[in-house]
């Protein structure tokens, strides 16, 4: 797997995931995953418009990035996920409890922008 | 009696083999012109359960062998998990259920979720020593072309588990 930061905006950091995020290639980007989106506050979008497939353990990094975000009084929102990727996250009901937006505007408003 | 598979590989039970196990299935898609959207099913459910053998199966330190097969039924495939490890049967485990909160969601657990959502059946048999397992996808355009006689896996007789 592939990790790219990108500023969308002045407020929300984009971190871009690519490839498939199975075990070997969770656990290639996992740390830096890690440090940048749940060591300081910050609003982080997590782009998986190029995420080919996302097992169980792509979907644990998620979860405790996620939760430890919130901890720190930001937030994480995923980011126009492809349809079986974004199958998988519901099928284990992570759309209920990290925001999926597949549009900038909808991501805005799930961070609490106007 | 259980159909002649049309496909089958046998790995070690290491996880660096599930490399080999993802490459299998993107044979089996262009040598049975499989959907897409089944190609994902069977890939995700072959890498939990798997993963999981892999993981759990051999506490001993023993690097056992998994077979892992393919055979086509009509408007169906299936596809069979055999292992040599500690018994455990998928089908009869709760995960955890669905979080209501962030601070609430469980590290874990969701592999067997996911599995029983992309996976149209799941049948469970124990083996002596070890497992087989068989996951039963719905694909009726593969079913068609079927090349391999009917027959009720011989796990029928073992838990099932619809989806």
């Amino acid at each position: 797997m592939e990790l790219a930061v990108n500023e969308v905006d002045s407020d929300i950091l984009g971190i871009q995931l690519s490839g498939r995020m199975d075990i070997s290639g969770t656990q290639q980007i996992d740390l830096k995953f890690t440090a940048l989106s749940s060591t300081r506050k910050a609003q982080i979008l997590v782009d998986l418009s190029n995420v080919t497939f996302i097992a169980s353990i792509g979907i644990r990094t998620l979860i405790n990035n996620a939760k430890a975000q919130k901890q720190r009084g930001g937030r994480m929102v995923l980011y126009r996920p492809n349809q079986q990727v974004e199958e998988a996250l519901k099928a284990t009901g992570i759309d209920t409890i990290i925001p999926i937006a597949h549009d900038i505007e909808a991501a805005r408003g799930a961070f609490g922008f106007a | 009696m259980e159909a002649q598979p049309s496909s089958q590989i046998v790995i070690q039970a290491r996880l660096e083999q599930l490399r080999d196990l993802e490459h299998w299935v993107e044979r089996l898609a262009v040598q049975f012109l499989l959907p897409a959207v089944l190609v994902h099913r069977i890939d995700l459910c072959l890498t939990e359960l798997v993963a999981n053998v892999i993981s759990y199966g051999y506490p001993d330190g023993r690097i056992g062998d998994i077979r892992i097969r393919f055979w086509r039924q009509p408007g169906q495939v299936v596809i069979g998990i055999d292992d040599d490890g500690i018994a455990f049967d998928p089908t009869s485990h709760e995960p955890p259920g669905l979080p209501s909160a962030l601070a609430d969601a469980p590290a874990g657990g969701r592999g067997i979720r996911l599995v029983r959502h992309f996976s149209d059946q799941q049948q469970y048999l124990a083996a002596a020593p070890g497992n087989q397992l068989r996951l039963l996808f719905r694909a009726a355009e593969v079913g068609a072309q079927s090349s391999a006689p009917a027959a009720a896996p011989d796990a029928a007789s073992g838990n099932r588990l619809d989806r």
